[in-house]
Order: C-alpha cells, then structure tokens, then sequence
C-alpha cells in the first residue's frame, strides 16, 4: 500500500498499535494464561485429561450439537434472511426486530422457557411424547437451545449481500432460460456463498461456547448429554483446575482448526 | 420475428403505468421506444420480455401469443441498463450461461458451447477478455459482454433498456453507432428504451414516442422530427423556441433561425446574452424586450453574423420556418 494515499483513518502504525493493545488486552493474555495455567500438567497427564472417555464424549457433543444448530440455521437463517430482504408484508419491521431477540435474552431464560415448552410434559413437549421420542433432556433440545441462541448470525450476515444483489440479476438468468431452481444454485448461492459460511462459523463458535441456555435443556447426564462447557465448571466445582484449563485448552485448538478450515475455504470461494 | 403488442394496459397501485397500447413492430426492425422517465416506455419493454405482466391486453411473436408464456420461455434477449452480469462468474461463463441452463437433452458440448462462446466475443471485439471478471472492466466493456450473453441463447427479438444509460457521453456515442452496425450484420429484431432523442434518432429505423401510458407517435426518425403529431412530441425531439406574435406563438427549432448584423425586412431586434461555441455551430442566446422567455439560434461556427460579435450588442433574427402553437 502506497504511502501517499490517504486512509480515512490515519496513521497507520497508531491503528495497529492500538488494534495489537486491545487484542492482548482482551483476548492473548487471558487465552495465554490459560495456556500457562495448562503446563502444570506434564504432557501425559494432559493427554489423560483429555482422552478421557466422559470428556471425549463431551466433546462428541459440544460440536455436534453446535453444528447441527449451525446448518439448521444455515438453513432456516437463510430463508428468514430472503424473506426479510425480498418482501414488504405488514409486520415486517417486527419480525426484524425479533430476530435479534435471542442475543438480548438471558441465556438462561432462555433456557429455561424452552425446557419448560418441550419437555415430557411441557406444551409441545407432550406431542413429542405422544409420538414416542423425547426433545428436552436430549441431544436433541441441546440443538434445539443453540438453534434458538445463534439464530441472528446467519440471517444478520446475509441480509445485507442478498440485499446487494440486484434483482436483475435474477431477472437476466430467467432471460436467458434459467428455471428458478437455476438461477438460485448457479447465481444466488455462489455470491451468497461467502456471507453464508461467516454466518455459518459464527454460530458454530457460539454454540460450541454456549453454556447458560442449554444446561437447563440437558439434563446434564454423564456420557449422554453432558457439554463440554458444563464439564469444565464440574471440573471447577472438584478444584481442578488444570484439568479444568486442559479441557479449555481442547475446546479453543479445536474450535481454532475448525474456523481457520471454513476461513480457508471462504478464501477460495470469495476470490475466483 | 414481429412483435405485435395489442391492447395492453398497466397500473402500479392506482397509478395508469400503460394506457391502451398498440404497437406492430416488423421483423428485423430497430425500434426506439422513446419518452421522458416514468411515460412507461420501460414498463412496455418488460411487458414485452414478460418480466411484467400486463393487466389486459396480449403480447404476440410472429402471430403467436405469447402473453401466457414465462420469460424463460419467450425465447427474448434482454439487456440491462446497469448490465446484471454474474460477478462471481468469468466474462466467459458469463456468455456461456445460457446455453448451460438449457435442458440436458438441448444442451451443447462444452467444445460447442466453447466455439460459440469465443464466436460471440470476436463479434462485440472482446475476445481478448474472456478470463476476466466484470468488475475488471469498464462500463462499455460490461455492455457489450452483456449484449454477448443475450444473443447467446439466439433469441428471437432483441429488447433493450436504456443499454447506454450509464455511460458517459463519449462511450454512448460510440456504443450506439457500433449497435446500429451490430443490428445491420445481426437483423435481430431489436426493440431499445431510452431517453435520449439524439440516440434513437441515430440508431433506430423507427422511433415510438410515448408520454404518460400513452404512444404519441410511431415514424421514422425523419418524420417524427419534421412532422411532430403533438407539441409534446416537438418539444421532446429537439430544442424550441416559443416566440410570441401579437396574440400568437409560434414554434421553431434553434438552428430554424437568420441572423443578421443589419435591421432587415421581417427581422427582429435582440440582445446577445450567451455566445457558446459548441464545435461545428454556435449557439446565441437572444433577449427579446417583448418576451420574457430566451430565444436561442444554432448556426454555423463561421457565420457572418458573429464575426467579431459579443455579449450586449444587438442581433437581428428570424424564424426561417415555423409550426404554429
């Protein structure tokens, strides 16, 4: 970047410096200290800590759960998105305001609401029941939680590129003899695409990170429906805490590999 | 393929977009819809393409009618004002879109598809960009691989909005002259929107002036000009001037004008208010006592009349020909 071109904002090493300050602040120290805490542990008493089967099954659910709620999203979000950005119906501005709701909430009220609507003998919760299966206390109502906290992300990121996308567009693919099934997976979805995978990550990170709504769902049962979040506080509760951190350690490396994999993936998508 | 539209009528709410409309275009014909913004000639383009649907009235290709027809299936090229390429897509695949979506059992081989493609942009003279991406190229660039994508699929009529709208001045100028020449290789049967009289009296065979929902005027370029059905469509088709005799007006054009140094028979006195040079005429800018409205006269840039003349002294005119008001 040339010198002479004049940023809104200046001063260039002003900016990063401040940028690295509030990083380190914020998030390399605490995540160091975390790390440090961790080397308490010598090498293979961490690797016990970790592969121990009630934390491996944790961990199994913990990003299972949370990318089931991530597609269910990337799905449901995706709709919700086109459905605000491509029609005017009379309460509209409502709905848009609503979705947003779920970041204001409590996590736990959330939580707990949902426990109340579907379990056994909760308002929906009965049908479930009527037809053999159970929701809450479930991997099941663990996804359902998360679908419910992370809902903003994939609708907020798309809404502003469906928004960008001109209507013409579409127009010119039916011009040119593409039926609607065409013209959204050849022409909407490679330029939705990217948007789509920032919104998918970010509810993915959030739900694998999400405690408060979801230990009211779950019931919390070792090796069924224990998240891994709620073993590091039981962990806690022991005074371990290494082995608290190691499972920390887990969580933020994995969850690390997986972003930096989709961030990899949206680099290719976005520039062709 | 003729285009005949029969009858069509339009409302947005309760706003009349297109009032009764009849229009015959015949097969090969470069046809102008002209008209300021909002006279719906927009509108009737897309009618036309079926992206809109009228609310009475039929659209008939060749005799047949099409008005039940989806866009995809009227067989139309369409080409945008501001282009509507596919960004994420190459200048190539862009041109090859069309004939890619086409059922499997029509579809070309990609050698085919591949052959045509290169075809199409030796035809618009961007070959040489094939690999690009659209926002590596200007905007004449853009239209011309937009125009490349339309006839791609081989439409049988051509229809055009405002494809020069979002030019500038010198690029337009090009740009028309290279579709009128287009049109003459081609013979596609080409209908284009725009506003500017200038374009549609230099490219199209016929034009169609339309105001408020209606068609005011269907000629060629030359008859609409000297022989205008309203005063809309005189005042629309070039410049005027509106000189009050007695109790009458008359109407001329600027370049409908003597001038003269000297107080001659029929002449009228008036002062120089603006001289402006605008390369093969010049333009004066007359004040007349008995009238609050400005008289401008366009004659050539070495008339006598100018030799040594400036803003303040007195100029004799006269209308050389004239349509009463």
């Amino acid at each position: 970047m040339s010198r002479r071109t004049s940023p809104v904002i200046p001063g260039f090493g002003l900016t990063l410096g401040y940028t690295l300050l509030y990083l380190s602040l914020l998030v390399l120290i605490p995540l160091g200290a975390m790390f440090l805490k961790t080397t308490a542990l010598s090498w293979s008493e961490f690797i016990a800590v970790i592969t121990d089967t009630r934390v491996l099954a944790a961990l199994q659910l913990s990003f299972g759960t949370a990318l089931a709620a991530a597609l269910i999203n990337g799905v449901v979000g995706t709709l919700l998105a086109w459905v605000l950005v491509r029609y005017t119906f009379p309460g509209r501005k409502i709905m848009e305001a609503m979705i947003d709701l779920p970041f204001a909430l409590p996590t736990a009220v959330a939580g707990i609401a949902l426990t109340a609507l579907y379990a056994p003998s909760g308002l929906i919760g009965q049908w479930a029941t009527d037809l053999g299966f159970k929701i809450a206390y479930t991997p099941l109502g663990i996804s359902l939680a998360l679908t419910f906290v992370t809902l903003p992300f994939v609708v907020r990121t798309l809404q502003p590129v469906l928004a960008d996308i001109p209507r013409e567009v579409e127009e010119a693919a039916a011009c040119l003899g593409a039926n609607p099934w065409q013209s959204f997976r050849y022409v909407l979805l490679p330029a939705l695409l990217p948007a789509w995978l920032t919104g998918f990550a970010l509810a993915f990170a959030r739900g694998v990170g999400e405690y408060g709504s979801v230990i009211f769902i779950a019931g919390n049962m070792p090796m069924k429906t224990e998240i891994l979040p709620l073993l590091i506080m039981v962990k806690l509760d022991q005074y371990d805490y290494t082995g608290a951190t190691a499972i920390g350690v887990l969580m933020l490396v994995v969850s690390f590999i997986l972003l930096l994999l989709i961030n990899l993936l949206q680099r290719r998508i976005a520039t062709p | 393929m003729s285009i005949e539209v029969s009858q069509v009528n339009k409302h947005f709410g309760s706003f009349q977009a297109l009032k009764n409309i009849d229009l015959k275009i015949q097969s090969g014909e470069l046809v102008a819809l002209l008209g300021p913004s909002g006279c719906g000639k927009t509108t009737l383009l897309r009618i036309i393409a079926g992206l809109e649907t009228p609310d009475t009235g039929s659209i008939l290709f060749h005799g047949e009618d099409v008005s039940s027809r989806e866009v995809r299936e009227r067989n139309v090229g369409f080409v945008f004002q501001h282009y509507a390429l596919f960004r994420h897509m190459s200048v190539f695949d862009n041109v090859a879109f069309g004939l890619r979506m086409k059922p499997k059992s029509q579809r070309p081989s990609e050698k085919v598809i591949a052959d045509k493609v290169h075809e199409l942009l030796n035809l618009v003279q961007l070959d040489w960009l094939a690999d690009r991406y659209p926002e590596q190229l200007s905007g004449g660039q853009r239209q011309r691989i937009a125009l490349a994508r339309a006839l791609a699929v081989e439409p049988k009529v051509l229809l055009l909005d405002e494809p020069f709208g979002a030019l500038d001045a010198k690029v337009r100028k090009e740009l028309r002259r290279w579709l009128a020449r287009l049109h003459e290789e081609v013979h596609l049967t080409s209908v284009f929107v725009t506003h500017d009289q200038e374009e549609a009296m230099e490219v199209a065979d016929r034009i169609v002036v339309m105001n408020k929902g209606v068609v005011e005027q269907i000629g060629s370029p030359g008859e609409v000009y000297e022989n205008p059905a309203s005063d809309f469509v005189y005042h629309f088709l070039g410049d005027s001037n509106h000189l009050k005799q007695g109790d009458e007006h008359i109407l001329f054009r600027p370049h409908e004008v003597a001038l003269a140094r000297q107080a001659e028979n029929d002449f009228r006195p008036a002062e120089v208010r603006d001289i402006r040079p605008l390369g093969a005429v010049t333009r004066i800018t007359l004040k007349l006592d008995s009238q609050d409205e400005f008289i401008e006269a366009e004659v050539i840039k070495d008339h006598a009349s100018l030799k040594g003349l400036s803003r303040g002294q007195i100029l004799y005119f006269k209308p050389k020909a004239n349509t009463p008001a």
